[in-house]
């Protein structure tokens, strides 16, 4: 622990509330390096902005979340600006989430790109259970630092674990660890000097059929690669590397439109300018 | 004048003391039937996106991307399959082929790891295996814990079991290439060379590795293999 570090345990219980037909926030622990703001629904999903005050992590900084979503509940989470891993010339921030999909539930995750500055040292830590027939959709990109600034490359380090279990099952697991020790980006496309990088994990009975649209999506970005796979029965992915945040920006949201004609519930509006 | 070299005493060891280099050569021949040669592992999809087009590009990704999978990824795989057995610890062989199947990032690579260990284990129960000693069944069969098993069976010290694998891993990948790039087989060579030298320094490491920590990231070689999975043509299975 840094002195001036803060260390917060967030956690979020979600359950479908029988009487009324709609999903209801039932605990909501919130703390210094997380806050929320107030939930609405859209089209039967619960919708909430995860706010972080400090509008990022420092050196020492613990944030641990825990969602809980029950048996039917329908949520939709984002955050409303870029997750900012602040320089740290010392020390470390460690960031855990868990998310707990329960029957029939329905996660929505698309927050903003994480920016790892200069000299941050970040471990980033996801799991994700979800039980039978619960559905999510899951998104998760990577700058390659501040560009605006000249930044790029200059963190420390950035390790990211994630876990998918569904139906206590295994089903994927990524660990990413890069430092300017192991070079920049894997296999770096030429004549890029960045690569930002985005990935949508769809989980569920309509997996299979996403994916199949995905794959067959002629969406053309002559400047970015895209693959979609389908890793199991329930579980595919989406894949996007772009030269600039714009261009991933744009690949990401035309994606999200593909699988939304499977998934009508992605249709959460995050009322963001 | 001191002789350049010492030979071994010949009483040192007597001829079933090296019983497992016969296991070892005969795993480690590239025409094994096991289909590998029907694989080219992601490297058709890269060199579709054109990251991959020659010889020099092809030792980048050998001596970078796949030493990097082979260091995080499958060695390590082998040398806890291989304890599994040696300590008797069925449950976790299974955890770890569990953990290679959750690991691959697109389903050519899951379902291409698990068809090569299913053949592995057929030649083996078809050959060397002792009818006496029941082998684990296994969630998935991926290929590296079936030859950590296999090779812990077979009393196979790690450090061998991970060079077969090593070797096994470049080679199939050159001999892919020789049909996906313009390079003859005296290039292949060098390269295979190349990657074993430059990977020997690392593999101490790979037993040093904790199952946590096992996995890599290589969004690139992700995305080519993905995309290989609908190519409107292709040579190889995966």
């Amino acid at each position: 622990m840094t002195n001036g570090s803060i260390q917060t345990k967030a956690s979020f219980e979600f359950i479908h509330d029988e009487s009324s037909g709609r999903t209801r926030i039932v605990k909501r622990r919130t703390g210094g390096l997380c806050s929320v703001s107030k939930p609405y629904w859209d089209c039967g999903v619960l919708g909430l902005q995860l706010v972080n005050p400090t509008a990022g992590l420092f050196s020492g900084d613990e944030l641990g979340m825990l969602v809980t979503i029950g048996d039917k509940a329908q949520v939709a989470l984002t955050s409303p600006s870029a997750t900012r891993f602040h320089a740290m010339p010392k020390g470390q921030a460690v960031t855990t989430q868990e998310f707990r999909l329960g029957e029939q539930s329905w996660l929505d995750y698309w927050p903003e790109i994480v920016i790892p500055q200069k000299e941050s040292d970040v471990i980033q830590i996801t799991r994700i259970k979800l039980n039978v027939d619960a559905a999510m959709v899951f998104f998760d990109s990577l700058a390659p630092g501040r560009i605006a600034h000249g930044e790029s490359y200059q963190f420390r380090r950035l390790e990211s674990r994630m876990e998918i279990i569904y139906d206590g099952e295994l089903v994927a697991k990524e660990r990413c660890v890069l430092s300017p020790e192991s070079g920049r980006w894997p296999l770096l496309v030429p004549d890029w000097d960045v690569c930002y990088y985005g990935a949508i994990w769809i989980a569920g009975p309509q997996a299979s059929d996403v994916v199949s649209d995905l794959q067959a999506d002629d969406f053309s970005d002559l400047r970015s690669h895209h693959g979609a796979s389908l890793l199991s029965e329930q579980l595919g992915v989406i894949r996007i590397i772009s030269p600039n945040s714009l261009l991933l920006r744009k690949a990401t949201l035309h994606f999200r439109e593909v699988i939304k004609k499977h998934l009508p519930l992605l249709q959460m509006n995050f009322r963001k300018i | 004048m001191a002789p350049l070299f010492t030979q071994p005493s010949q009483e040192a060891f007597g001829p079933s003391d090296w019983g497992w280099v016969a296991r070892l050569l005969h795993f480690s021949d590239s025409a094994l039937p096991v289909g590998a040669y029907a694989h080219s592992f992601g490297l058709e999809g890269v060199c579709q996106m054109g990251l991959v087009h020659d010889k020099e590009t092809l030792r980048t990704f050998l001596n970078r991307d796949v030493s990097v999978s082979l260091i995080h990824v499958d060695l390590p795989l082998v040398v806890k399959s291989h304890a599994a057995i040696m300590d008797g610890h069925y449950e976790e062989l299974v955890r770890l082929d569990q953990l290679s199947w959750a690991l691959r990032p697109s389903r050519q690579l899951r379902e291409a790891l698990s068809r090569i260990g299913k053949q592995q284990i057929k030649v083996y129960q078809n050959t060397w295996a002792n009818a006496e000693q029941p082998i684990p069944e296994l969630p998935h069969n991926q290929s590296p814990t079936v030859l950590g098993m296999f090779y812990a069976l077979e009393n196979t010290p790690v450090m061998a079991a991970i060079w077969s694998v090593v070797y096994q891993s470049y080679s199939a990948l050159l001999q892919a290439a020789l049909k996906l790039l313009p390079i003859g087989p005296a290039a292949t060579q060098d390269l295979l060379h190349d990657a074993m030298t430059t990977i020997q320094g690392q593999l101490q490491l790979v037993c040093e590795i904790d199952t946590e920590d096992i996995g890599s990231f290589n969004p690139v070689w992700d995305i080519g293999a993905s995309l290989h999975e609908h190519a409107p043509a292709r040579l190889f299975i995966s």
